[in-house]
């Protein structure tokens, strides 16, 4: 089964660029690219139109590294009190503008074994120097892969997920909740786009595709997890 | 939901969110809709604390930020496994469209801190 890989790149700022971006395209670019550089043959792959993209790349954050754990800390504790977002947390999630020698970061995850092994052997050790996004530019620091480093990184695979919620003692409950760390909408009737609207009950419903299969058991779960995870 | 990125489809789940309100124009499409998919699937998904956000880019794009708690009305402990194991999944796959250009950024709150909330 596949392995899922989450990495932080962190990024020093080398020039200034004044206009809030989200930076989100830019980033996406560039991983492409640099996956271009380290296999060309994987990268036509996940330029392919009808591919499910096996990774993900986030917009550029900011990233101090005492300073961003506390920040996400806050951001946790502010959701979990219920209180409004700070102004600060507001801004860089809808854009950010660069200020010079200030620490940034762009995280990737993949989803197939052989691009986080890519990531993982080829590319992440070997990043440039500088890397740009539209027209700021960045000195590349050593990325973080593992957990234990940052929150936001890891790694494991469909078979420990599987095994560490199918074990007998893990601690479930029938109420789960997931923190939107930016922007999330869903594609849903019609290619319109979709989020939760607050003061407003809507459905969200008709994404594209088969159905989901439901796991009727415990026994059957793995081949359920199979099927989405290849 | 989170299987959305493979496009797998689910039933309708009813949506409810709580904060301020958002600035600038929402896709109208996003109005109406019943509660009949919740209680089809005995599950349901409610923004917990959050906003909308308009992204600067070059396309006009909107999306939700915030926490959002998914409960299970079915007492199936293999759903409820499954449910846990999807949300560990979020934090490789994300949430929702364009999660190749930044959005849907996901992780799973830790239950000591949602109890703590609670």
């Amino acid at each position: 089964m596949s392995m899922f890989l989450s990495a932080l790149i962190p990024l020093t700022a080398l020039n200034a660029v004044a206009a809030p971006q989200f930076y989100g395209r830019e980033a996406h670019a560039l991983f492409l690219s640099l996956v271009q550089r380290a296999s060309p043959a994987l990268a036509d792959l996940l330029h392919a139109d009808d591919q499910r993209k096996p990774f993900t790349v986030s917009g550029l954050r900011p990233h101090a590294p005492s300073a961003l754990a506390v920040g996400d800390a806050a951001t946790s504790d502010a959701a979990a009190r219920g209180t409004a977002l700070s102004a600060a947390q507001r801004r860089w999630r809808s854009g950010l503008a660069i200020r010079a020698d200030m620490g940034y970061a762009l995280r990737v995850t993949s989803l197939s074994a052989e691009l986080s092994s890519l990531l993982l052997e080829t590319l992440l050790p070997h990043l440039p120097a500088t890397l740009r996004l539209g027209e700021a530019h960045f000195q590349a620091g050593a990325p973080l892969t593992d957990a234990a480093a940052h929150t936001w990184a890891g790694q494991t695979s469909a078979d420990a997920l599987l095994a560490k919620w199918f074990a007998r003692d893990a601690p479930i409950s029938a109420r789960v909740e997931a923190q939107f760390a930016s922007p999330t909408a869903i594609k849903g009737r019609g290619g319109c786009w979709s989020c939760l609207r607050p003061r407003r009950s809507f459905r969200v419903g008709c994404w594209r595709g088969t159905r989901m299969p439901r796991p009727p058991s415990s026994t059957t779960c793995s081949r359920w997890w199979s099927a989405i995870c290849g | 939901m989170w299987v959305t990125q493979y496009r797998l489809r689910t039933v309708a789940l009813t949506l409810k969110a709580d904060g301020r309100p958002p600035s600038g124009d929402l896709p109208r499409a996003l109005g109406g809709g019943g509660r009949a998919g919740l209680k089809a699937e005995g599950a349901a998904l409610k923004a917990e604390s959050g906003s909308a956000f308009s992204l600067q880019s070059s396309a006009f794009m909107i999306g939700f930020v915030g926490r959002c708690a998914f409960s299970m009305f079915r007492s199936e402990r293999a759903l409820w496994r499954t449910l846990h194991l999807l949300a560990d999944f979020a934090f490789y796959c994300g949430t929702g469209y364009k999660t190749t250009q930044g959005l849907g950024q996901t992780r799973k709150v830790p239950i000591e801190r949602v109890r703590a909330a609670q």
